[in-house]
């Protein structure tokens, strides 16, 4: 089992903080996890060694895919949810998300009193997207200042299994990294005359989740939250980490037993929310040429990396082998019937 | 006297339009005397429970207990770890009733972890973590089923469905200070996309100095945790769902699910254990008034 709900206290002199943190711990790592008595409530553990001996078998189009996208900008904005009808049709593979970008553009037209340009150092006030290109497959949420943004992403799986036979099955996937990040709102100053230095009483929490259910019951859950608050943190923030790991982390879970016809659902659901009541910026003058000033504002965001199709299984998959060796004696608890049962 | 009821009714519906209507627009009208509520008991569904408790001190080192049933059938599952069962006050518990369980006594036992998961008849949970020195546990429940939208036409689908009071507990040691912290989430799946959430966190800093310093935050939905009773009171929550066209099945999740964890260990003062504590809890409710669904047609009335 891994070693889940450790806690990484950030601290540091770099203004971006989130992934650094998590990339400074990171340690890659393969998981196996026996989950069936979550999946089905029988005491069936299978042994790894007979999995990773067996022939394995891609769902193929035994799994019916669905997807979809969604982005929230700061209420009274509504959700918008790509595809709008749902549940839309599926499709027989691994499917590529729905794209998505809701933007509030920073103002470009804001002065001074004495009529010197204002330039923010991001272009937006609030974002919510779901990017799948070469360089970014991610979902994320981002404010800068004060805003309430939030993103979705969900992955719907019907699983049969089409055999004559009962079989086992398992979901490999890569656990999605968190993209979370605080950069604080900062003038330059500071003993060198040269150095950022934080401003304000600027306040923001942000979190990125994932969950993996099966038939509507969580198996595997991750989360990393990312506060700006007086009480737990500096300007630069603190992370707190929830459930798996996630950092450079890869897991195979065993599914269940399925009898020849029996159906399963899978759901796979990203979320990331954002919010900040930062409206202290601060700012610095570019010369009387420029006539400008650069301001840097608090800009917080929450976010995941978002499992690459092009990768195959190595991104996510559900495989299965015919029945495999169990382990009843393996430790899960001890005798089931002792504690269970009642009112 | 028929006719007079129509004319009220009639003057009633036309100055609602009137007084929302917006210009240039279509007003939708709640027409709630026209929905069909269908609660969770009519449709065939499932239940699901499940805990996981960790503790890299004891001999064993990591429990899970998992249930899944049909309908109003009760799951119960409860353990502990603890190096000494001796010290657990429900050893001789037979069944998991979350009503007579007690709490460990955290002074005469280091570091344990207790995970209670409950699904009772009317699909309401009752879930607790309980820590006290390094350890780590979450639990969840679940129900599930298919809904068929009722009705004709265009309708907007709701969920009322019950929130227990919430506890997210925190206990403060000063001989064995250290990190803990504790979440609690709600949330409602329409064909695995989550139409409706809500979560809770308790955090604190690395190393507090005092019971007082941690905080409460939420996403999605709003949750009032009270700092001073260290819960939040049950509620009904009605969540929309969406708006689908009458006959269209839909897959319906509504998941519970709390997690705690303390990142010190207990220590050994004045001849007893000190412990940082953590409980996170869905209370036992013992509401009898099951989740319903509620189909409401989508009027749209065009302003002239």
């Amino acid at each position: 089992m891994s070693q889940f709900q450790s806690r990484l206290l950030s601290t540091g002199l770099s203004l971006l903080l989130g992934s650094y943190a998590a990339h400074s711990f990171a340690v890659p790592e393969e998981h196996s996890i026996n989950r069936s008595i979550a999946a089905q409530g029988a005491a069936t553990n299978i042994l790894w060694s007979s999995f990773n001996s067996a022939s394995k078998v891609q769902c193929g189009t035994a799994c019916r895919y669905w997807q979809r996208s969604a982005g929230r900008l700061t209420p009274p904005s509504n959700w918008s949810r790509l595809p709008a009808a749902w549940p839309n049709s599926s499709s027989t593979s691994f499917p590529a998300p729905a794209l998505l970008s809701l933007i509030q553009l920073a103002p470009t037209n804001e002065t001074t009193w004495d009529d010197a340009l204002i330039i923010y150092d991001t272009s937006y006030l609030q974002k919510s997207a779901v990017t799948y290109t070469n360089a970014d497959k991610s979902m994320r949420a981002s404010v800068q200042k004060s805003g309430n943004v939030a993103s979705a992403l969900a992955y719907h799986v019907r699983v049969q299994n089409q055999s004559a036979a009962t079989r086992d099955y398992f979901v490999r996937f890569k656990a999605p990294v968190q993209k979370n990040s605080l950069q604080a709102a900062y003038e330059v100053g500071g003993p060198s005359g040269n150095q950022p230095v934080p401003v304000g009483d600027n306040e923001g929490v942000a979190r990125s989740s994932v969950e993996l259910l099966i038939d509507g019951l969580p198996v595997w859950q991750t989360a990393r939250s990312l506060h700006r608050k007086d009480l737990v943190a500096n300007a630069y923030g603190t992370s707190y980490n929830w459930g798996e790991d996630a950092s450079d982390d890869s897991y195979t879970i065993y599914v269940g037993r399925y009898s020849s016809g029996a159906t399963f659902m899978m759901d796979y659901i990203m979320q990331a929310d954002v919010l900040a009541n930062a409206p202290d910026c601060g700012q610095d003058f570019n010369g009387y040429l420029d006539n400008s000033y650069s301001r840097h504002c608090q800009v917080l965001s929450a976010g995941r990396e978002i499992p690459n199709v092009s990768f195959g299984g190595a991104a996510f998959e559900i495989i299965s082998t015919a029945s495999l060796s169990a382990n009843l004696s393996l430790d899960i608890g001890g005798v089931l019937n002792a504690r269970a049962g009642g009112n | 006297m028929k006719r007079l009821l129509l004319l009220i009714l009639s003057i009633a519906t036309h100055a609602s339009i009137f007084a929302a209507q917006v210009a240039d627009d279509f007003v939708p009208v709640d027409q709630y005397s026209l929905s069909i509520i269908t609660p969770l008991d009519s449709l065939s569904y499932k239940t699901a429970v499940h805990y996981a408790i960790a503790n890299d001190h004891t001999n064993v080192k990591f429990r899970e207990r998992g249930d899944r049933g049909q309908s109003n059938e009760v799951l119960a599952k409860y353990d502990v770890l603890i190096d000494n069962l001796a010290h657990d006050p429900n050893q001789a518990t037979p069944a998991a009733d979350i009503q007579q369980l007690m709490p460990i006594d955290f002074t005469k036992a280091e570091n344990t972890a207790q995970g209670w998961a409950r699904m009772g008849t009317a699909a309401i949970p009752a879930l607790t973590i309980a820590l006290n020195g390094e350890t780590r546990g979450h639990a969840s429940a679940s129900w599930r089923t298919t809904y068929t939208v009722t009705g004709s036409g265009s309708r907007n689908v709701s969920l009322k469905f019950r929130i227990p009071e919430t506890v997210m507990d925190g206990r403060f040691e000063q001989s064995a200070k250290g990190a803990y912290q504790g979440r609690a989430k709600v949330q409602l799946l329409v064909n695995g996309y989550p139409v409706w959430s809500s979560e809770a966190m308790r955090i604190a800093p690395a190393t507090p100095n005092a019971m007082s310093e941690y905080m409460f935050e939420t996403f999605g939905s709003a949750w009032a945790f009270d700092k001073n009773t260290e819960k939040a009171s049950a509620k009904w929550v009605t969540a929309s769902m969406g708006t689908y066209s009458a006959g269209q099945s839909l897959d319906v999740v509504l998941v519970y699910f709390v997690e705690a964890s303390i990142g010190r260990e207990c220590e050994y003062v004045a001849d007893m254990y000190a412990c940082m504590g953590m409980t996170v809890s869905f209370k036992r409710d013992n509401t009898a008034t099951l989740p319903s669904f509620s189909s409401s047609p989508t009027l749209q009335i065009a302003i002239p």
